[in-house]
C-alpha cells in the first residue's frame, strides 16, 4: 500500500479500508454501557483510553464474538491476546484436546463458538481423527490462518472441493484447463484421492488474493507454497499456511515459531483470569475437569521426542511425519493420564 | 447509535439522564464529527494510532506545546493540509499567556515549540538548528517566521530520517559502526549535492545522479578499490550529525 493509494481513495473507501467507523460507532456504544455503572465518566477520558488500548491489540478481552470477528486487527490482536494468556500451557508442553481449547477461547470471548475450533482441529490433524491432542504451538498458528483467514479459507474449500469433481468425472483427461503437458502426466501418475495438480490449484486461488473484500494471504506466499508440490491436498494446504512463517509475519502478531514459547511472563495477565475463571461458561462437553491430570506430566516427554521434529517441518512434504507425530502424541497421552502433579498453575485456575 | 434510549428504572436514587441527554451534554457528537473530519483530511497511515493521539492530546487540555506538536505531526509537510495545520497550531499558540494581560506566541513558546518537534534529533543537531531558527523569548512570533521554522524542523526530521537509513546500508557489519572511509565518501557526495544551488541547472541534475543508487555505488566502489578501509568506524550519531551539518548549512539564519 503506497502513499499515493492513501489520498487518492475516496473518504468513503478511506475509512472502510481501516474499518474507522466501526471503531467509532463502538467507542460510542461502550462508552454509553460504561456510562450506566460510572454516571461521571468523562467522554474524552474514555475515547482516549478507548483508543488506546484499540492501539495496543487489548481491546478483544471479554468482548462479544460478533466484535472480536468483524475486523482483521481485532481478529489478530484475539489471536495474540489468546497467546499472550496461555503461553504457561504452551510451556508445559500440554497437549489438549479441541474441547479444552475452546473452553480456553469461551474465558476470553463468553459466546466464542466451537465451529472455528473444529476447523482449526481439522488443519491440524488433517481431517481425522479429531479426537486427539493438540499441542499449543500447533493450535495456535492453525487457530491464527483459521480465524484471521476464515473467509479466505471457505472459499479455497470451494474452489478445491469443485476441482475434485472435474477430476473425478469421466472426461477427466479432457477437462484440465490451460494445462500443459507436464500437469497431465501428474494427473495420471497420481490416485485422485490424494488431492489436486498444484499448479492447477495455485491458478484457481490465486485470483483471490488482494482483491477480495476479506483478508487473503499475500499471493507470492501461495506460490512459496504451490510452487515446490505436485501435488497439493486441501488440509495439506492449510498445514502449510498454518506453518509459514512469512504468513505468521505478513500478520504480524504472534512471534516466530522458534520464540513462541520465550520471553518473561510478566506481561501475562494472570489476575483477570483467575478473576473470570469464577464466572466461567461450561464448554461444550461439559468438560471442566480441563488438563489437571496432564498439566506438567507430559511436559518433558514432548519437548524431548522426536515427533517435535514435525513442529518445524514446513513444507506440504511434512504431511507424513505429521501423522507420526499424531500417533505418538495418542500413546503419550494414554500412558501419562494416571500420573497427576496437582500443584500447578493450571489447576489453580480450574478450582 | 446515537439514538439509543434505555428506559429508566422508576425507583433510581440519582436522576438518570437519558443516553442522547449523556451524549449531547457531553457533546460526544460534534468530537466524533470533529475526529473524523481530522481523520478524512489528514488520512494517517495507522488511523489507529492517530485516535489514540488525538484523544489524548484532547484529553490533556493544560500544555499547548505537546498540542501543537500533536497538530503538526498530524500528517507530512508535503500535504496541502499541512499548511491547515501550522495555521491551527499557531492559532491554538496565540493562547499562550505572556503576562497577567498579554497572550500570544513569543520566542520562549516557540523555541519549545521546536525542541519538542526534534525532541529525537541528536542533541547536538538540535542546538546547531536552534542557533539558526532561534528568536529572542521576549519576540513576538508572526506566522511566516513560524511557518519557516516549524517547517524546516519537519524536514529535517525526515532527513535525519534518511540519514540513518543511509547510515544503516553502509553499515556492512551490522554492528552499530561504520567504516570511515565509506561514511566519507558518501558524506562528501551529500555535501557537494546540497552545494548546488538553483541558478546552475546542470549540477542540479548532477547532483541528483550523484545520491542516486547508480552514483552513490560508483564512488563507493572507488572509495573501496582504494584499499584502505579499517581506518576507523563512525556511529550513526557522528554521521548524522555530520550529514545535518550538510544540511544546515542552506538553512537561512534568521538573524
Amino acid at each position: 500500500m503506497t502513499t499515493e493509494d492513501r489520498f487518492s481513495m475516496t473518504a468513503e473507501k478511506y475509512l472502510a479500508k481501516h474499518n474507522i467507523l466501526v471503531y467509532l460507532e463502538d467507542s460510542v456504544a461502550q462508552l454509553l454501557e460504561h456510562r450506566e455503572e460510572n454516571p461521571k465518566t468523562n467522554a474524552v477520558k474514555f475515547f482516549s483510553e478507548y483508543f488506546n488500548s484499540l492501539r495496543d491489540g487489548n481491546h478483544t478481552m471479554f468482548r462479544e464474538y460478533n466484535f472480536v470477528k468483524s475486523t482483521p486487527h481485532n481478529r489478530a490482536s484475539f489471536v495474540r491476546l489468546f497467546w499472550k494468556c496461555y503461553r504457561q500451557i504452551g510451556k508445559k508442553g500440554d497437549l489438549l484436546s479441541i474441547q479444552e481449547y475452546h473452553s480456553l477461547l469461551s474465558l476470553l470471548c463468553p459466546d466464542f463458538p466451537f465451529e472455528p475450533v473444529q476447523k482449526t482441529a481439522r488443519i491440524i490433524l488433517l481431517d481425522d481423527a479429531l479426537d486427539c491432542l493438540i499441542s499449543f504451538a500447533d493450535f495456535i498458528y492453525a487457530f491464527q490462518v483459521q480465524f484471521y483467514y476464515e473467509e479466505f479459507m471457505e472459499k479455497c474449500h470451494e474452489i478445491y472441493l469443485s476441482l475434485m469433481q472435474t477430476q473425478r468425472s469421466p472426461r477427466d483427461p479432457v477437462v484440465v484447463p490451460s494445462g500443459t503437458e507436464d500437469t497431465k502426466v501428474h494427473q495420471n501418475s497420481h490416485h485422485p484421492s490424494d488431492g489436486v495438480d498444484a499448479m492447477q490449484y495455485f491458478r484457481a486461488v490465486y485470483p483471490l488474493c488482494d482483491r477480495s473484500t476479506f483478508s487473503t494471504p499475500p499471493g507470492n506466499y501461495l506460490k512459496e507454497i504451490l510452487f515446490n508440490v505436485p501435488r497439493v491436498s486441501f488440509y495439506g494446504f492449510l498445514m502449510a499456511l498454518a506453518k509459514s512463517e512469512s504468513i505468521n509475519d505478513h500478520i504480524g502478531r504472534l512471534p516466530p515459531k522458534a520464540e513462541l514459547l520465550e520471553g518473561a511472563d510478566s506481561e501475562l495477565t494472570s489476575p483477570t483470569i483467575r478473576m473470570k475463571t469464577k464466572t466461567r461458561p461450561v464448554s461444550a462437553t461439559g468438560n471442566s475437569k480441563i488438563s489437571t491430570d496432564r498439566v506438567s506430566s507430559t511436559q518433558n516427554v514432548y519437548t524431548t521426542q522426536p515427533p517435535s521434529g514435525s513442529l518445524s517441518s514446513h513444507s506440504v512434504k511434512g504431511k507424513n511425519s505429521h501423522i507420526n507425530s499424531r500417533k505418538t502424541k495418542k500413546r503419550k497421552d494414554s500412558s501419562d493420564e494416571s500420573s497427576s502433579d496437582s500443584d500447578t498453575e493450571s489447576s489453580d485456575d480450574t478450582n | 447509535m446515537a439514538d439509543k434510549k434505555k428506559p429508566n428504572s422508576a425507583d433510581d436514587r440519582i436522576v438518570q439522564e437519558t443516553d442522547r441527554q449523556f451524549l449531547e451534554r457531553t457533546s460526544t457528537g460534534t468530537l466524533i464529527k470533529d475526529v473524523l473530519e481530522k481523520v478524512i483530511s489528514n488520512r494517517p497511515e495507522d488511523p489507529i494510532a492517530f485516535l489514540a493521539d488525538y484523544f489524548d492530546s484532547l484529553e490533556d487540555e493544560t500544555n499547548l506545546v505537546s498540542k501543537a506538536k500533536q497538530i503538526l505531526l498530524m500528517t507530512h509537510h508535503s500535504r496541502p493540509v499541512f499548511e491547515t495545520n501550522v495555521r491551527m497550531a499557531y492559532n491554538l499558540l496565540q493562547k499562550h499567556k505572556v503576562t497577567k494581560k498579554v497572550y500570544g506566541v513569543n520566542g520562549t513558546v516557540y523555541t519549545d515549540l521546536i525542541k519538542a518537534l526534534c525532541k529525537d534529533v541528536p542533541q547536538t543537531v538540535q542546538i546547531k538548528l536552534l542557533k539558526r531558527i532561534e528568536c529572542a523569548e521576549h519576540e513576538c512570533i508572526k506566522f511566516d517566521v513560524f511557518c519557516s521554522g516549524v517547517f524546516t524542523s519537519c524536514v529535517l526530521l525526515d532527513y535525519v530520517k534518511l540519514s540513518e537509513m543511509l547510515f544503516k546500508s553502509i553499515d556492512l557489519q551490522k554492528s552499530g559502526k561504520a567504516d570511515k572511509v565509506l561514511c566519507e565518501t558518501v558524506l562528501d557526495q551529500l555535501r557537494t549535492a546540497l552545494a548546488s544551488n538553483k541558478s546552475d541547472a546542470r549540477r542540479v541534475v548532477e547532483s541528483g545522479y550523484n545520491l542516486g543508487p547508480d552514483g552513490l555505488y560508483y564512488a563507493l566502489d572507488k572509495a573501496m578499490k582504494r584499499g584502505n578501509l579499517n581506518h576507523g568506524a563512525q556511529t550513526l550519531d557522528q554521521f548524522t550529525t555530520e550529514a545535518c551539518d550538510a544540511f544546515l548549512t542552506k538553512v537561512k539564519k534568521l538573524r
